[in-house]
């Protein structure tokens, strides 16, 4: 009977593969929430940056590239965060195909040893997210005309869903007095977010994880903390937590708990709506 | 000297005493005032806060750090009261949620804080079916 059970599961699930109109590479957790939100079972959705991988420190595999290639469509999140775009879009012999999901909505502008670069973190505000889910809607129905009714009515209940995100956000955040709005982080990647909801950042390591903090940029953090009177400091996911602790130690604020800074996880964020949640819940505890 | 042990005795707590006082004296606990408390930078003050329907709501509420301040429904669209808060250099923010019957076309909400009878703060919001958004109220700058 158990055999039974698993050819014929194994047949539904073929045959949903095989029903998919279009096959989409994405390149960051959040466009996969994404594409598979709106494409549903018309679109197989290849997963190329899974969740936990750092997209700042990623570099595609052969396999990858070769996945990549035969995809109809690839999702990147843009604002310079896959930056080796240039190389994969020759090997797919040009661009043609690649969805820049960022270019819908303009780019924060941070100051990073004395240059502007541009904060790649978008997904952090929902609003951004309402706006790429158009861009993939719109690019999933000029390659797929066939399933435009689908993909509309996809997009417009992940769109609500999201309106509803939205409204919990801004409910949760208002109770949190906006004094306490300090959020002391890894890296610099929530800026969108405070820019939303009226945090002031203060972020260990710059706008990539890549970046090193310099011990005078971890004393000044430490006396901000201490002056500022920040109730606590988050670690991010994907990060060593031992510079976090490190700074507690130092300046009595007590760790508030783990964010997912860079994309989706396997814990507690495994959907963009599920992630958002746990982030502010967990800032807005920790900082109450 | 010899035969007063006593004399020897009280010359020795003497001397102890001679010394030992301004020891003492210099490393003694000393009770000094703790430090007044400075008082909140921004003093909690009565507010008045209106708000305001073009179409009245099936549903409304106005919250203040996660505590209801007003709340109401249709057939009513004026809610108005009274309420104490303290501004700092930050702002407070009120957060006001509202629901409209099906079908009802975009509408407005109006809300109007003020603090000894002068405007403080007002803000319009525009809405279809739902409203869930959030007003900052400062002090304004010099």
């Amino acid at each position: 009977m158990k055999i039974l059970i698993t050819i014929l599961a194994l047949s539904m699930i073929s045959s949903a593969v095989a029903r998919a109109d279009l096959t989409v590479a994405s390149l960051s957790t959040i466009t996969t929430d994404i594409a598979k939100n709106v494409g549903g079972d018309k679109v197989k959705v290849i997963p190329v940056i899974k969740p936990g991988i750092d997209p700042h420190e990623f570099q595609p595999t052969p396999d990858d590239v070769k996945q990549i290639v035969t995809a109809d469509l690839v999702l990147i999140t843009g604002k310079h965060l896959e930056g080796y775009l240039t190389k994969l879009e020759e090997s797919a012999g040009g661009a043609g195909k690649f969805v820049d999901t960022g270019a819908a909505f303009p780019s924060l502008k941070l100051e990073e040893d004395g240059k502007l670069v541009e904060d790649p973190h978008w997904w952090h505000s929902i609003d951004n997210v309402k706006k790429a889910t158009l861009v993939v809607e719109k690019r999933f129905i000029e390659a797929d005309p066939a399933n435009k009714a689908t993909y509309e009515k996809n997009a417009a209940a992940y769109i609500a869903a999201l309106k509803d995100l939205e409204a919990w956000a801004k409910r949760e955040v208002a109770t949190l007095p906006r004094e306490k709005r300090k959020l002391v982080t890894t890296h610099d990647a929530f800026q969108y977010f405070a820019r939303d909801f009226g945090f002031k950042i203060y972020a260990i390591e710059g706008v990539s994880t890549e970046d090193e903090p310099s011990s005078k940029k971890i004393t000044d953090l430490i006396n901000t903390i201490k002056s500022e009177g920040v109730k606590a400091v988050f670690f991010e996911s994907i990060e060593n937590p031992k510079v976090v602790a490190e700074i507690t130690k130092e300046t009595g604020a007590k760790v508030g708990g783990e964010l997912y800074a860079d994309g989706l996880g396997d814990k507690e964020a495994k959907t963009y709506p599920v992630m958002v949640r746990y982030n502010i819940t967990t800032i807005v505890d920790g900082l109450k | 000297m010899e035969g007063r042990p006593w004399l020897r005795i009280l010359l020795i707590v003497l001397g102890f005493s001679l010394v030992g006082w301004p020891v003492w004296s210099v490393t003694r606990y000393a009770s000094v005032p703790s430090p007044v408390k400075p008082a909140s930078d921004a003093p909690a003050e009565p507010l008045r806060v209106q708000v305001t329907f073009a179409s009245p709501p099936a549903s409304f509420e106005l919250d203040y750090l996660g505590k209801p301040l007003l709340s109401g429904h249709a057939p009513d669209r004026e809610f108005s009261g009274d309420w104490k808060a303290a501004i700092p250099k930050e702002g407070v923010e009120l957060f006001v949620a509202a629901k409209w019957p099906p079908g009802t076309p975009t509408t407005a909400v109006r809300v109007t804080l003020t603090r000894d009878g002068n405007p403080l703060a007002e803000q319009t919001f525009w809405a279809e079916d739902s409203l869930a958004e959030t007003m900052t109220v400062r002090e304004a700058q010099p």
